[in-house]
């Protein structure tokens, strides 16, 4: 390993960006995880766990990782209309209309507080101007690979980080929904980040072609969350 | 096409058919199938003629697929034509010691057209592996409804989820931009689909895709209500209009049931004049 390899410097950055300081909107999306709950009854944190196993953990390691690994190496190559095409793939494949918009609401976040932070980026300008001009979609997972490009995060912590990222908002919502304790969210948590390092390494192989996942319940919960009698999170 | 590492060789020469169909309007005659090239494993039935529309009847005189068999179907219904696409029967995924069947679809609905694609449901038999590559181009005042409906076995032996593959494809375009987009590979015996064989173990699936210039944000809450203990139902709105619902259900006949009440009420919503034939409840479930 070189220095520059060993180089920490991204990691102040990282900590800022990744933090739920950090105001993206994301502590008001459950990101379906609240019908879902509601659906199968879930009541303690072995129920979250079960579902990092089955759903949340596959679906990064099939679906989102590889998405997010696709746009970096865009971005890296500077094809913007790969990036623009992947932004516009994601949005297709966000079946559930909440899901869509929560997306988008936290990416746009993002990309207005990245604006602000670092004004030289010309990769955040195109992909802002995109934006402004209704080219892009804003997804999340293309802002934060942006985000993790102008940082120099290395391509595995950007991963690692963002299934952090995912599992922990999973977290954040089960606390108001499932009433479990700090603590019980927080081994639950430890149980998916354990686990996290094989769906990042399994991401790594999957190819463009073959990036999907297909949870039909989940996808039907997740709709359904738009007409609930009654609900605390947006998606 | 892509190979995946999990798929097996099979020494089996497959079948390798489909079909070509053009749809067209005519003033005075309505809708024509004018022109047609079949191949088996497909049997096209002759072509009826209700209200305007030409409806087709698309079978399988092998049953369904074996391994390696290809199916094409490339289908364009032309400006102003109506056209419906159904099969009678389930087509049965069979049993393969190897290899893979491949369902290649591809529809155009142009400008004023209309399109129903209602088939019977896959058999995902014991072992079977299917892929699945279906792509629908829609104009922007063109009308589709286009289901698809899965048994994850033979249900009432038992059998279900025992597939090795079902891997699906599906992009929707709508004046050339991309609107939705599915891709996945499912297999059971990885623990793929816990969520589905948790609420119902040997439950049917059915989703559909309703496209219409006609605007569709109040039926969301309507289609939810059509839910019952037997049958869970999401529907979403696609983004610059569209519909996309899914149907998971205890079994054939709930999945039957609810598939008969959403068509019926995306059909009235179309606010076009759908044939008797297609309001009809199929009887292929079990």
């Amino acid at each position: 390993m070189n220095k520059s390899d060993q180089s920490a410097a991204w990691v102040p950055a990282l900590l800022q960006v990744s933090d739920p300081l950090f105001p993206t909107g994301a502590y008001a999306h459950s990101m379906g995880l609240e019908q879902w709950a509601a659906t199968c009854g879930y009541t303690s944190g072995d129920d979250l766990v079960k579902f990092f196993q089955r759903h949340a953990g596959p679906a990064l390691a099939r679906l989102e990782l590889p998405y997010l690994r696709f746009v970096r190496d865009a971005i890296v190559a500077e094809d913007w209309s790969a990036v623009l095409e992947l932004d516009t793939e994601i949005d297709a494949w966000k079946w559930a209309s909440e899901i869509r918009e929560a997306s988008i609401s936290q990416g746009r976040g993002r990309l207005r507080l990245l604006k602000k932070l670092w004004k030289s980026s010309p990769e955040i300008e195109t992909y802002a101007g995109a934006f402004a001009s209704g080219k892009a979609r804003g997804h999340h997972l293309v802002v934060a690979a942006l985000q993790f490009e102008l940082l120099k995060v290395p391509d595995e912590a950007g991963l690692m980080t963002y299934g952090y990222q995912s599992l922990a908002n999973y977290v954040s919502a089960s606390i108001k929904l499932l009433r479990i304790s700090p603590e019980s969210a927080q081994l639950a948590l430890a149980d998916g980040l354990e686990r996290l390092d094989g769906w990042v390494a399994a991401s790594k192989s999957v190819q463009r072609e073959s990036a999907g996942w297909f949870a039909p319940a989940f996808d039907i919960s997740s709709a359904r969350h738009a007409t609930a009698f009654s609900r605390l999170f947006i998606s | 096409m892509y190979v995946s590492s999990t798929d097996s060789l099979s020494d089996r020469i497959g079948v390798l058919g489909g079909a070509r169909l053009l749809y067209t309007h005519a003033p005075l005659v309505g809708t024509r199938l004018t022109e047609q090239w079949v191949r088996p494993p497909l049997h096209l039935g002759k072509a009826y003629h209700e209200d305007g529309w030409e409806i087709s009847i698309l079978m399988s005189p092998t049953a369904g697929l074996l391994d390696n068999d290809l199916l094409e179907v490339e289908a364009t219904v032309a400006v102003g034509a109506n056209a419906a696409l159904i099969s009678p029967a389930a087509c049965r995924v069979h049993t393969m010691h190897a290899g893979c069947a491949t369902v290649r679809q591809h529809y155009t609905v142009e400008s004023g057209a209309v399109l129903d694609v209602w088939p019977a449901p896959l058999i995902l038999q014991k072992d079977a592996s299917i892929r699945q590559f279906t792509r629908l181009d829609v104009a922007a005042d063109a009308t589709v409804l286009l289901c698809e409906l899965v048994s994850p076995g033979r249900t009432a032996f038992g059998e279900a989820f025992e597939f090795s593959q079902w891997r699906s494809q599906l992009r929707i375009y709508r004046e050339g931009s991309l609107l939705a987009y599915e891709n996945f590979c499912c297999q059971p015996k990885h623990g793929d689909v816990a969520d589905w064989r948790t609420l119902y173990p040997c439950g049917s699936y059915a989703s559909f895709y309703f496209l219409s210039p006609e605007p569709l944000s109040d039926l969301i809450q309507v289609i939810h209500n059509l839910e019952t203990p037997d049958a869970l139902i999401g529907a979403s709105l696609l983004r610059e209009g569209g519909l996309g619902i899914k149907i998971l259900a205890l079994d054939g006949i709930s999945l039957r049931k609810t598939i008969f009440l959403v068509r019926n009420l995306l059909i009235s919503k179309s606010k076009l004049n759908f044939p008797q034939a297609l309001h009809r409840a199929q009887t292929y479930f079990n």
